[in-house]
């Protein structure tokens, strides 16, 4: 399985991928994993949920790359189904995300300066109602600005704007009391 | 570290477990997953059962109107032996009359 490293080879990896290359979809796999993985993951707290999510994402992926135009695409595309298929598998199950007590919790790459604060962190963002948490994820996890953010998750970006803006409160709110 | 600086490395990307890539293209290979061909197969035997259900409803209301036909049909040529029969009855009335004079 090869590393993809520019746009271009990206770009070149989708050509094969349409042909039917099974490598080229692979490292096409391997270079987004990370990114769909961690959305869902930040989203149910919930490794194997995640991966279901991924694998579903990227099954879609495969049946759709004639309709994927670019890199930029992908990565815009990506983003959005894998939001959406969290959104929707929360609703359709009633299922709360699990709380980072139960969840054997997955290393980041980069070690947190504080661990303690990190985990407090992420345990009051997965007590934030479903569409904030996903917002904040793209927000933090993507770098994606409201403009970028509501192409993502079709809303208006005064309302991203406004999610955002009270997940912040909260968050700032719970973190001050503790 | 000020909240944003907290939320991004709490938000940081992980890796998912070893071999994600390859059991995403194991599953690209196999088709649609179990529960999806489930899903078909359930579709497929709502739509064959529906199937069923009007071609039988089809049939018999087909088999009822010719039992019907049959049956009015049945009540006109005996209603016209009847008519006959009374007729012929009134045709030997009058044609015994008619020599008794």
């Amino acid at each position: 399985m090869t590393a993809i490293v520019t746009e271009a080879a990206v770009e070149t990896a989708l050509d094969r991928a349409r042909q039917g290359d099974a490598d080229a979809f692979a490292a096409i796999v391997s270079e987004h994993e990370a990114m769909v993985f961690s959305l869902a993951y930040h989203f149910f707290n919930d490794s194997a949920r995640a991966e279901e999510i991924g694998q579903d994402v990227f099954l879609q992926l495969y049946r759709n790359l004639g309709s994927i135009e670019g890199p930029a695409h992908l990565t815009h595309w990506l983003r959005q189904v894998t939001s959406r298929k969290c959104i929707d598998q929360l609703r359709r199950s009633k299922l709360r995300a699990v709380p980072l007590e139960v969840v054997g919790e997955i290393e980041s790459p980069a070690r947190p300066a504080d661990p303690l604060l990190d985990r407090k962190v992420r345990q009051l963002i997965a007590e934030l109602p479903d569409v904030q948490r996903m917002i904040l994820t793209l927000r933090y996890q993507e770098d994606l600005d409201p403009s970028e953010i509501c192409r993502v998750v079709e809303m208006p970006v005064n309302t991203v704007k406004s999610h955002l803006h009270r997940a912040l409160q909260s968050l700032r709110r719970r973190l001050g009391e503790q | 570290m000020d909240l944003e600086s907290q939320l991004k490395s709490a938000l940081a990307r992980k890796q998912p477990p070893p071999g994600f890539a390859s059991r995403v293209v194991a599953a690209v290979n196999r088709g649609p997953r179990t529960e999806e061909r489930g899903r078909f197969r359930w579709r497929a035997i709502a739509a064959a059962a529906m199937l069923t259900v009007i071609l039988g409803g089809w049939t018999a209301h087909e088999i009822a109107e010719r039992r019907e036909g049959e049956r009015a049909r049945n009540e006109v040529l005996l209603a016209l032996r009847i008519a006959g029969a009374k007729v012929r009855y009134a045709q030997t009335q009058v044609h015994d009359i008619g020599s008794k004079r």
